[in-house]
């Protein structure tokens, strides 16, 4: 435990040292903290919107204002929840924005679930890196299906019948997997 | 634990279904563990969607930081005074002038690609600036005739048409006489063309080589005055500290072309193993339009001599056969493809856990067991050629090892494709796919690619057997037979592109 608190100390400390050189100018130590940091962005945006084509957009100008603003950040330890809030903030406009292109009826539903997310910040694991190491660690159809589904979009019905199973037993195993995946997330892969 | 009806309102709603959405509400405001639950499958649900579609770190890195570096000045290093100001607008005229010239411009387009995923396409325009090879290889066809081949990990910067500088990575330089005077700087070289073709490499230091394939180039030091010029089969090296020393040539260390647009109709073989038991024949049907117009059965046999048919086990697509590793192989007439010509095999292959060295030669085969006359593809038992389990595809005395560990008892998509070409060499003109991604070799050995097929002792089309174990009587001979299992063995005679290998994995056929 206490080689723990050492190693996340270590850790703190190197991060200010790259935000102070950053702060400075120096675009090597700025890339230094996008490549440390993007794992975290992505994912945080990725959770909390259906636009998935927009999260990268969003991301790269969550790290270009962190550039221009960075002179306005006291607290060089509180780089990442910085970054966090930049982005938090681009993607509520992004919402806005979306909402007035397209007004649809509030939903409840996604409401009471964003509760939940915000109850619970698990924003401290860069998921997107893990999710990638997690994904191999299933078996070959759940793969299958999850590229299948996912990469290769193919609908619930398609799915159904290049997986030769029920649809009942197909939600279930979408499901099963993605219970999977969360907890080895959680586990830290 | 979610029951099945939740299951299935739960892929409604995240597929988008209203009704769906309508029906959870009311379970959610009841039922604060569902909430938790069904809030947990949302979140994976759009990482999963984002993650499939997501670049890789490198290059989400390398976007941002061409953005940053667009911008006219950091806010951090700004001055509020007038007459700063003015100077800082007219700072940001010159530089959007600047970036108009020579950012803006295209300097050439992508011809080919192989491997390199979902950031590139063939025909997109490459502008001065920035640019980043994450993953396989990208020739480049510049606006003055030069053929960049470039090799992944590649950080490069594109001054213009006719200099670039190499930060990182590998590239081929193919010069045209018109664009003589083409170069190519590096942390620590600098290279003018004079009309020839050269390999370039810089590693993570920044140290270099230089390798002159044909032709002609000079090369200096930057700190010096003085160019050296290089002729074919000379090389230089430079270290991080602006030393030149003379080294080897390597010109096998160097991709020198990528698989063009391949026949709109390949002409193919398709073993599928689905039509095994039917009639209790011990042989397996060829399917496909064939290769010069014939199929070829396959035909069990065992060193018992009674063509008891390998095990049928559950395949990637229906069927697929299980070979024992200790006495059983299928035969075809199949002679094989000889020479240089181009080719590719794709097959699943189920490797066991408990897998032994000496059950890895060869899941497929043909040719002279002699030195470089040999087709052999096998999971690599030989520690001496590289890490054990790994895919192996040899030609008798030379070969390449991959690097994806295939001892996982999975269904593993497995493709080899030999663009031909009187150059085809086992360490330049090969690539491999595992699981539908370019597979990075262990070591590659260099060696042209000679299958020999009109000796006496050539031997047709196997699978299962090692092509070296010539006498059945022998029986102490060892790396004998093949374990594991097989299925949808696939040969073309063309080299596939990695869109082909991806629909034929996805898919089970090109057509579809």
């Amino acid at each position: 435990m206490k080689l723990a608190t050492e190693h996340n100390a270590n850790d703190a400390q190197r991060l200010c040292r790259w935000v102070a050189r950053a702060r400075g100018g120096d675009i090597k130590a700025f890339e230094y903290l996008v490549s440390q940091q993007q794992s975290r962005v992505r994912s945080y945006l990725a959770k909390r919107t259906d636009y998935s084509a927009d999260v990268d957009d969003l991301a790269q100008e969550s790290f270009v204002l962190a550039w221009q603003k960075l002179a306005t950040l006291h607290d060089d330890a509180a780089f990442s929840g910085w970054v966090l809030s930049i982005a938090q903030n681009l993607l509520r406009n992004h919402h806005r924005k979306q909402a007035r292109l397209a007004p649809t009826e509030p939903d409840l539903l996604a409401q009471l679930l964003d509760e939940q997310q915000q109850q619970h910040p698990d924003e401290q694991e860069a998921e997107l890196s893990l999710l990638r190491q997690c994904l191999l660690k299933l078996d070959h159809p759940a793969q299958k299906t999850l590229r299948l589904y996912y990469r290769e979009g193919y609908s619930l019905q398609e799915l159904r019948e290049a997986m030769g199973v029920a649809h009942s037993t197909l939600t279930m195993r979408l499901n099963r997997y993605r219970k999977k995946l969360r907890d080895c997330i959680n586990r830290g892969y | 634990m979610i029951s099945p009806t939740d299951s299935q309102l739960i892929e409604r709603y995240l597929a988008g279904d209203k009704n769906a959405r309508q029906a959870l509400i009311e379970r959610v405001q009841n039922d604060p563990e569902f909430k938790t639950q069904l809030a947990q499958q949302r979140d994976m649900h759009r990482l999963l969607a984002y993650a499939n579609q997501a670049s890789s770190g490198d290059a989400f890195t390398a976007a941002v930081l061409q953005s940053v570096q667009a911008e006219p000045a950091s806010a951090s290093r700004r001055r509020y005074c007038w007459w700063a100001t003015a100077c800082a607008s007219l700072l940001v005229c010159v530089v959007a002038v600047f970036y108009a010239l020579t950012t803006s411009v295209s300097v050439g387009s992508i011809s080919k690609l192989a491997g390199t995923g979902m950031d590139y396409t063939p025909g997109q325009s490459i502008s001065a600036g920035e640019f980043y090879l994450d993953a396989g290889y990208a020739e480049i066809t510049l606006i003055n005739g030069v053929v960049l081949l470039l090799e992944s990990p590649a950080r490069l910067m594109f001054e213009n048409a006719d200099r670039l500088v190499l930060r990182q990575g590998v590239l081929v330089a193919k010069v045209p006489p018109e664009a003589t005077g083409f170069a190519v700087d590096t942390p620590s070289a600098n290279i003018i063309d004079l009309g020839t073709e050269f390999g370039v490499a810089v590693d993570d230091t920044g140290a270099s080589q230089v390798h002159v394939l044909e032709g002609e180039v000079k090369v200096k030091t930057p700190g010096s005055q003085e160019y050296e010029n290089l002729y074919q089969d000379d090389a230089r090296s430079f270290d991080a500290n602006q030393q030149m020393a003379v080294i080897q040539s390597q010109p096998n260390r160097f991709m020198r072309t990528l698989p063009g647009r391949r026949y709109q109709q390949p002409q193919y073989l398709h073993w599928s193993f689905d039509d095994a038991g039917l009639d209790q024949s011990a042989t397996f049907n060829c399917a496909g339009p064939g290769i010069g117009q014939q199929c070829f059965i396959a035909q069990a046999q065992t060193l018992q001599g009674d063509n008891a048919p390998p095990a049928l086990i559950e395949g990637a697509f229906g069927e697929a056969v299980w070979f024992n590793g200790a006495d059983q192989w299928l035969d075809t007439e199949f002679p094989g493809i000889g020479g240089n010509k181009p080719r590719t095999v794709a097959f699943w292959v189920k490797v066991p856990q408990d897998f032994a060295p000496h059950q890895g030669f060869g899941i497929l085969s043909w040719g002279l067991a002699d030195k470089l006359s040999a087709w052999q593809i096998s999971i690599n038992p030989l520690n001496v050629s590289g890490p054990l389990g790994r895919i192996r595809v040899g030609t008798n005395e030379a070969e390449i090892v991959g690097t994806t560990d295939l001892r996982d008892n999975q269904w593993h998509h497995v493709a080899i494709v030999l663009f031909g070409g009187d150059r085809a060499d086992l360490s330049t003109h090969v690539l491999i796919y595992i699981d539908g991604e370019l597979e990075r070799s262990y070591g590659k050995s260099i060696a042209r690619v000679s299958t020999e097929l009109n000796h006496p002792q050539s031997k047709p089309l196997m699978m299962g057997r090692n092509l070296a174990f010539n006498d059945p009587n022998n029986s102490h001979k060892t790396n004998r037979f093949f374990r594991g299992g097989v299925d949808e063995v696939y040969l073309f005679d063309t080299a596939l592109t990695q869109q082909d290998i991806n629909k034929l994995m996805r898919t089970n056929s090109l057509t579809h």
